[in-house]
């Protein structure tokens, strides 16, 4: 679950403010988050993910609240409760698929990488149907392809929250659609709350929650 | 730290060009003066070595440098010859042990010195198989020539003309192989060693042909007085030297005056050697004695003092390439910016991040000395074939 409390943020010499009095986000929950480009979308999962630090206000996930943490800590909260997902994948070039899937594991020592955690990365590539391109680097990749490696690697960890910023933007509708199907049945067989933010008003039947950040203006 | 280093080097391995030339520039910024370092020390150990064998050197006036260079190391002789006459006055002083040293033929690329068995026990220097040479004709093979030309006891050698418009003096001799040396990693392993007088009939100064008493073909004799006989140039001259016709070799003129390039005296003890120095600075002669020990340090003098301006040099270079590195590496962290700031949002520690970049800088040097040292250490087996190649 997550929830905002009184949140106002302001980037250094920036006009930009983004308040939120009061937001929800319950388990069961597939939210998508629309609104004009500036309009704040990207720092809400900043936000959330613990990336920017709100001015005042409280951001409770699973009822952590990342306003009592520093920079360090929050490292850790992330990468246990937190799968993130980005529009440019951001995959590690030199890494091939399955490493990438498996780098969390690598870069913080609160994560042990065993036998059973490659078996999983085995098992997640396999859902994503690229069980037979573990070796590839992500040079060799299509966008769609790339884009289910970045969720193979949100979702190695088992996150407790999905946070995703416009992860179908770069896709054709095909891919799309696969993309948005993978993340849904995610969160609805794991009971983790979905939050997305998107530009594209045909994806919003996949979700049970809009919402328009103008509203908060 | 075993995910760090697996990281850092799954990067390194991705990025194999650049990788391979910051290696590459980082062990030649090391190499070149360690590498110079061992080469100069191996040449001047091998230098001196064999310079301090020879206690005292003589030759014809001219380059000091190379009287010793081509009497030591069989440097092509750039100096002028002189007359046998020399060497015999110098024995008859009875303060040395004479050896003298003819060296202006070849046998392919070998040299062929002219001397006496003498140089051998002087030199200390063992036969594998065979015996010394012993009559005229015969040669005794350094270990190098006999395994390049594939030579045993019992085959020949030919002597190589000198030159191409030597049509009148040598002749090509057809030598046998009585003896192969063992090797002594020195440069007696890459010559044709034979008696001195066999030099001389390389050079045309004694030769054997047919008899003309018993010659059958009048057409061969073109006139004959009681002291002197004019034959055809058909008359059958010897090429090869045989236990047949060893009677009809003959020489010309007084051997005497028949040519030397160096003798090397072994003074029979310190003070003959002393008085036999001081004969030779006191007397005003066309030949000059040195101390070849003295020689070679004067010129290992002028190699250091051009080894330290080029390690000086190394080191300047090394600095503005220190520079360039460090200039790389951050130009390379300022590149990857985005892939760190990935690795941040997804939960990387910044001390995990700053372990695969400095682990990703220290793998590249480590591999860059790791080279240099490897090169380096070629140059002490190889080195020793660089500073003949050099000396020659």
């Amino acid at each position: 679950m997550i929830h905002c409390k009184e949140i106002l943020f302001k980037y250094p010499n920036s006009e930009f403010k983004l308040e939120i009095p009061q937001l929800r986000i319950e388990s069961t929950d597939r939210i998508a988050i629309v609104g004009p480009s500036g309009s704040g979308k990207t720092t809400l999962i900043n936000l959330l993910s613990g990336i920017l630090n709100p001015m005042k206000g409280d951001i409770f996930i699973n009822n952590i609240n990342l306003t009592e943490y520093n920079k360090s800590d929050l490292q850790d909260i992330r990468i246990v409760q937190m799968g993130l997902i980005f529009q440019e994948f951001r995959l590690i070039e030199y890494l091939n698929v399955f490493e990438n899937i498996i780098v969390p594991f690598r870069i913080n020592s609160i994560l042990k990488l065993t036998n059973e955690v490659r078996q999983r990365a085995s098992e997640l590539a396999k859902m994503v149907g690229l069980e037979d391109k573990l070796l590839k680097f992500p040079s060799k990749l299509s966008q769609g392809e790339r884009q289910r490696v970045a969720i193979c690697r949100a979702l190695i960890g088992q996150p407790k929250v999905l946070l995703c910023d416009e992860p179908t933007a770069n896709l054709d509708p095909t891919n799309r659609d696969n993309i948005l199907s993978i993340l849904k049945n995610y969160s609805l067989n794991k009971k983790i709350p979905l939050v997305v933010i998107t530009h594209d008003e045909s994806i919003l039947p996949n979700f049970n929650r809009v919402l328009n950040i103008e509203e908060f203006k | 730290m075993v995910h760090s280093i697996f990281l850092a080097l799954q990067y390194l391995k991705y990025r194999w060009g650049k990788t391979i030339l910051l290696i590459l520039a980082i062990s030649l910024v090391l190499f070149i003066p360690m590498g110079l370092n061992i080469l100069t020390n191996q040449g001047s150990e091998k230098l001196t070595r064999r310079a301090m064998d020879t206690p005292l050197l003589i030759g014809s006036l001219g380059s000091q440098t190379e009287l010793v260079l081509s009497t030591l190391y069989f440097k092509e002789p750039k100096i002028s010859s002189f007359s046998y006459k020399k060497v015999n006055d110098l024995k008859n002083t009875n303060l040395a042990h004479v050896i003298p040293v003819h060296m202006r033929y070849q046998v392919r690329d070998y040299r062929i010195i002219g001397t006496s068995s003498d140089y051998f026990t002087f030199r200390q220097l063992k036969l594998e198989s065979g015996r010394v040479m012993t009559m005229l004709g015969e040669c005794v093979l350094g270990a190098t020539v006999a395994k390049k030309l594939n030579k045993s006891v019992g085959d020949f050698v030919i002597s190589s003309p000198a030159g191409a418009f030597d049509v009148a003096g040598s002749y090509p001799l057809k030598m046998k192989i009585t003896g192969i040396l063992e090797p002594s990693q020195t440069k007696d392993d890459e010559v044709v060693f034979t008696d001195i007088k066999t030099s001389w009939v390389i050079s045309g100064l004694a030769h054997g042909h047919q008899d003309v008493k018993v010659v059958t073909n009048d057409s061969l004799l073109l006139s004959k007085t009681n002291s002197n006989a004019v034959v055809s140039p058909a008359l059958l001259s010897y090429t090869e030297i045989t236990a047949d016709n060893i009677d009809s070799f003959h020489f010309h003129g007084n051997p005497e005056s028949f040519p030397v390039d160096a003798m090397i005296a072994i003074p029979k003890d310190k003070k003959s050697g002393l008085m036999l120095r001081g004969r030779f600075e006191t007397n005003p002669s066309d030949l000059q004695i040195l101390v070849p020990k003295l020689i070679i340090d004067n010129l290992i003098n002028t190699v250091v003092s051009v080894k330290n301006i080029v390690i000086l040099t190394a080191i300047i270079i090394g600095f503005a390439t220190t520079i360039i590195l460090i200039l790389v590496f951050a130009l390379s962290i300022q590149l990857r910016q985005q892939e760190i700031k990935t690795l941040r949002y997804i939960g990387a520690e910044k001390r995990r991040i700053n372990q695969i970049l400095g682990i990703e800088i220290l793998l590249t040097l480590i591999l860059g000395l790791l080279l240099a040292v490897i090169l380096s250490f070629s140059l002490k087996y190889f080195g020793l074939n660089l500073i003949d190649n050099f000396i020659s």
